[in-house]
Parts: structure tokens; sequence; C-alpha cells
């Protein structure tokens, strides 16, 4: 993984510093909290509901085990001993002090580490495949593609004040796994006729208030034109994106505007400027600087130990936990003496995306132990080991038991993702995790889980959509109806390659209706299902959304 | 001044988050504030208390945010309700952590002020 250099090193600890004397300034009344609130947001302090909420970045998702452990002494020193991963590979600690955020930066800053343009109307945090550099289907590793953007974009002046946040995410898979199709730029690899690896380049796509699908602006973009290119469409989006309606500000609604052929114009004379304007060096296209980074990329040293299979088979024949967690929360890996393991987040009644530090410490310990040290935060807020020989299955299996990790529901009903809500959020309209608390519990038992097959249920707490809520199979949106929490529903969406924004079933429902409702739901999808190997989402296909909508309604509130 | 007030009484009081801590405080006298509902200053005109938090923004090396929050009082079981439920989970904490909730106590009343 990338490791910072005396450059990066410097930069940071002096935005550190920069962020401790602010931080005295508002202390002592130099600063009113109009002038320190775009400062704190630039360097991701928000203030919520109850606290403060420093919200650290953890690029493209890739995290080491010093970098864990670090997080998890943060979260015992100077929070209250959890963190909350996010949809965007991103980590929150809920309770910081105002005093204790530029210490906790510097610790961040120790290990490579920060909350830099996590907030405000910036390019954010660069997010990527979890399973990238060792997904069995990838083209390419995105990693160096998001660590290029993600240099190129750190304090970019020209882009510093956007009129909208901007989020980029990037694939190397034919599988999307980065949602790259709900983002405002979403960069897909994939090796055009002579077989070289190039972008499909997404524009415009989104979630929140207006939720739109990409639109392909360039169908294959060599690599060496990349970041010129990036740098066209922002000069287009600076330009001509709204800032009289921060509801109207986003790219997406540019796009619409102009219409996908008109905005490829547009890009297209920007690039054909930028281009001509700078030298390439500008744009750090020097290849010397490419290798540089792709080289911190480069996969570990595997092992060439063959496989014991005759053990993990053993244990799967014997123990049905074992064999649960082994279907459910292994993906296949590139190399086949390696496995790819979901940790998952989503014990049933847990809260969807914390971990204590205990976990987080055990999660690094494992990684450290076992699995070339690597840990990926996926969007989805569970933790995956990417490169876990075979041979270490079963003792992955066994540590991870030792800390409540081995939860065997991947993917299933109660792996939902779901927003901080109005338990933390002051944005929300509603609260989210006791929603997927109360559904995760309901589908609890491993039985009807496995037997219930995929389903992915994302509940947003606003209307901002942090949880993906349109693109779930099942999308919950809580608002405020009239002073009550009130869930509307969705059905049909997917998050994937194939991505489309469900289909609102109708009026919400209040909140003790809603697990009823989703139980309704699920024994039509049991009862109407083809067979055992019809997924809910394929099954909403085939029937359409009305059997689930007279589900929904059926006796609800 | 002491008002007399009935059953269901609606009210108001200001709440904030504090600068240091990010914690929810109510405004309690003049200037100063306090962590819990009980000690809350509660006005019976919205005006009033809308007049109060105008006051309150000028005190910004203490708190953030000072916003009006509406309240009844309910006079047979001796206890003030946040009427919105989002003002009532800023008062008790995060909802679904036990161990982080702020230990919410039926709130008696206090004495009620007209600016």
């Amino acid at each position: 993984m990338y490791r910072y250099d005396e450059f990066d090193h410097q930069f940071v600890r002096q935005r550190v510093e920069r962020f401790r004397d602010q931080v005295n300034r508002r202390l002592d009344g130099s600063l009113t909290e109009d002038e320190f609130k775009p400062l704190r947001l630039q360097n991701g302090l928000y203030l919520q509901l109850h606290a403060y909420m420093l919200r650290v970045a953890i690029p493209y998702g890739t995290i080491s085990s010093t970098q864990m452990r670090r997080l998890a002494d943060i979260a015992d020193r100077w929070d209250r001993g959890y963190g909350h991963f996010t949809t965007r590979q991103n980590i929150q600690f809920n309770w910081p002090t105002l005093k204790a955020v530029p210490d906790i930066l510097d610790a961040l800053a120790d290990v490579g580490m920060h909350a830099i343009q996590t907030s405000g109307n910036c390019i954010r945090n660069v997010t990527a495949d979890h399973f990238a550099g060792a997904a069995a289907d990838e083209i390419a590793d995105p990693r160096p593609t998001a660590e290029l953007l993600r240099q190129w974009s750190t304090d970019h002046p020209e882009f510093a004040y956007l009129p909208r946040k901007f989020k980029m995410a990037v694939t190397g898979s034919p599988t999307d796994r980065a949602v790259t199709k709900a983002h405002d730029i979403g960069l897909r690899m994939h090796r055009d006729e002579s077989g070289n690896p190039v972008y499909e380049v997404i524009v415009g796509g989104g979630l929140g208030r207006t939720p739109v699908v990409g639109e392909v602006l360039h169908s294959a973009l060599p690599g060496d034109k990349l970041l010129p290119y990036i740098e066209a469409i922002m000069r287009v989006y600076n330009l001509a994106g709204r800032r009289d309606n921060k509801y109207k500000a986003r790219i997406k609604i540019l796009v619409k505007a102009m219409g996908i052929d008109a905005f490829r114009h547009a890009v297209d004379a920007q690039f054909e400027r930028v281009q001509t304007q700078a030298s390439a060096d500008a744009y750090g296209l020097d290849p010397q600087e490419q290798l540089r980074i792709e080289r911190y990329f480069a996969p570990p040293a595997f092992l060439t130990d063959s496989v014991d299979a005759t053990a993990i088979a053993r244990r799967r024949r014997n123990d049905p936990d074992f064999e649960r967690w082994y279907k459910n929360n292994l993906s296949e890996h590139r190399n086949d003496r390696y496995a790819i393991v979901t940790i998952s987040l989503k014990k049933p009644g847990a809260v969807p995306g914390d971990a204590s530090s205990a976990q987080m410490r055990a999660v690094a310990a494992i990684a450290n132990q076992f699995a070339h040290d690597e840990i990926r935060v996926s969007h989805e807020q569970n933790l995956v080991l990417p490169h876990v020989p075979r041979n270490y299955l079963i003792s992955v299996y066994e540590a991870l038991m030792a800390e409540d990790l081995a939860t065997a529901n991947a993917g299933l009903i109660s792996d939902i993702i779901a927003c901080p809500g109005m338990d933390y959020c002051a944005l929300a309209t509603a609260r989210s995790i006791p929603v997927a608390q109360d559904i995760a519990s309901q589908f609890s038992d491993p039985a009807l889980a496995d037997a219930i097959g995929p389903l992915k249920i994302k509940i947003s707490g606003c209307i901002n959509a942090c949880a993906h809520h349109h693109v779930g199979h099942i999308g919950i949106l809580g608002l405020d109806k009239g002073g009550h929490e009130n869930y509307q529903f969705t059905f049909g969406g997917d998050h994937t390659e194939s991505l489309s924004i469900g289909e609102r079933a109708g009026p919400g429902i209040d909140a003790d209706a809603v697990v009823p409702a989703v139980q309704r739901v699920v024994n039509v999808y049991l009862q109407q299902r083809q067979n055992d190997q019809e997924s809910f989402a394929a099954a909403c296909k085939r029937l359409g959304n009305e059997p689930f909508k007279e589900a929904l309604y059926a006796s609800a509130n | 001044m002491n008002a007399v007030i009935s059953e269901a009484t609606r009210m108001w009081l200001i709440s904030a988050n504090d600068l240091l801590l990010g914690d929810v405080v109510y405004l309690s006298g003049q200037s100063t504030w306090t962590r819990e509902l009980t000690g809350a200053e509660f006005f019976i005109s919205e005006q009033a208390a809308e007049q109060a938090r105008i006051q309150a923004e000028s005190q910004s090396n203490q708190v953030i945010g000072p916003i009006v929050v509406a309240a009844s009082w309910h006079a047979s079981d001796q206890r003030v309700e946040l009427d919105h439920y989002r003002d009532r989970f800023r008062e008790s904490g995060p909802t679904h952590r036990k161990e982080l909730s702020r230990p919410f106590q039926p709130a008696s009343l206090n004495p009620v002020r007209e600016i």
C-alpha cells in the first residue's frame, strides 16, 4: 500500500499545526463560529446532534494493521472506545472534544493518515473496489489510479471551493463493487481492442435528493490522459455548476441540464485547452512517478505452500457455523491458494459499521499474523482481509470468533447498510440504526437468512441517502411526517454494474410497522420465487414490484 | 416572573451545543447553560424565547447554534416533554446504545421567565 514520502509527511504535519492554531484562535475568541466552521470542515470536523464528529479518510479503503491499531488507540484515548465505518470507506469518531482534535490529527499523521477533504465542497476521499488487488475477476488494481487522483486532488487550489462536494470511485473489475455509476465521476477499467487497460469514464451519477444513474462520458480513455481529462471535467463543473441553490449544485444536475452530448463537447474543449496549456509533468504524467505509485501496490509475496484442502473440508463437514462462514464470507481470490475474507460488522442487533477498539485491534493482529498486513474497509460497512492463505482460514476464523467477528452473513438480509441517522446526524429526519438492528434481529436465524439468500437492505435517515437506499433491493428512507418517524420503501434497486434506482412503493409507514412489513415482503418473495436459486433481486425483475408493494401495505398502520 | 400554567401547557426553551464538548446544553439564565433539561429556563411566549435565542447568539464563546425548542408541561404527572422527537433524542443521547445515553429523568418545571 502507499506510504507517505517526506513531502506527504511534511504537508500533513503542517495542516495539523495550522488547524491547532485555528482551534486555539476559535477558543480565545479570535475566530467566530462562522469563520471557524469552513476551516473545521476542511479538516473533517463536523458538529452533530450530541457532539463533534471527526471523519477520518481511509483512501480507497486500504489500511494497514498499524493504522488500524492507531484508530483503536484514538477510540480509547479521545473517544468512547469505538468507531463507525462508513459507506465512503471512512471512519467516524462520534465524541471528540474540540481541544482534542489537533492531538488526534497528530496521532493520525504519525501513521500516514488524515482527515483532510472529508467534508466541504471539494473532491472527497476517492473510493475503490474493496477487493482491489485481490479479486479473481480484476483487470487491473484500481488503487494506483485512486492514489494518483488523491495526490492530484489534495489541496488542489482550483477545486477547493466547488459548487458542491465531489465524489469519485474507481473499479478495475467488470463486477462493480464500488457503485461507480452513483458517483460524480466513476471510473471503470477495462481493456480496449488491443488489450490495453483503458477507463470508461462515467459522470453525473449520484443518489441523494435527486437520484441519477451516471452516464458514459468517455468509453475508452487511455491511462496517460486520465488527469487532464478529469481536470477538464472539473473545470466545466466548476465554471458552469450552479452555486445559487445547493440542491441543484451537484454535477448530476449540470449534466442533466446540458445533456450528455453538450457536456461532453464542453469537456472536450477544456481537455484540448488543458493539454496545450500545461506540460505533461504538471499533471503527474511522468512515467517515473506513475511507476513509483504503482510499486506501492505490488501484490504481496504470496505463499506458495500447497493448500491442505482436507483439513478445510473436514472442518466444513463437522462445523456448520464454519461452513456458513466459509460459504457466505469468502470470495474468490486471483491466487487459488488464497481467499478474500469479509469480516461482517453486522452481527444481528449490533450497530452496522461500528467496531470497538478491541475488535479493531483484533482485526489488526489477525491481518498482521495471517493476511499480509492488509485490511480493507468496504462501502458496505464491513472490513475485508483481501489476502488470506487458504491454509490459514481455520485459524483466521477462530481468531475472529474470539472477538465476535465471525458473523456469517455477508451479503445476506441482516448485512444491512445504515447511515448514523438521527441517533447522531444533525441532518437526519429519522433514525436508521434501530431500524436496522430490529430487522437484523428479526432475521437472525441463520437457516432462515440462508434460505432467503442474497438480499441488500439499505436504510437512510434522510433524503441525502448516505446509506444508498435508492440502490438497495429493499431501500428504506426515514422521514419526518408531522412530528413522527415515517419510513418510505423502494423496491428493485441495484447497486452493481447494472445499477438502477429502486421504485418508490408509495406512502411511508410508521416506525413500528417496518419490521412486520419487511417480514411480509420477504414472505412473498419466498412464496413466489421460482426456486431457491432465484434471488430477491431476480424475483423483483421477473414479478415486478407490485406483489411486494401489496405485501408492504397489507396491514400496515 | 412565575406563571400559572395548566395541563399540557406549551412552552419553549433555548438549546445549543457546547463549544468545547459539542454536547447539548440548555439556557438556564441570562448567560448560563446547563446540561440538564431540569435546569433549563422555560418561556411561555415563543416570541420571548426567540428574543432569548437572539441574545444567546452573542455567546459564541460558550455555545454554537442556539435554537428555540418547543415543549409541553404535563401538570398531571409534573413533567416536561420536548415536543419533537429530534429534540427528545438530543436530550436523551443516542437511543441505540444505552451506555451513551444521557440519563433521562422526568423534568420538573423551572421558573418561567418572560423577557
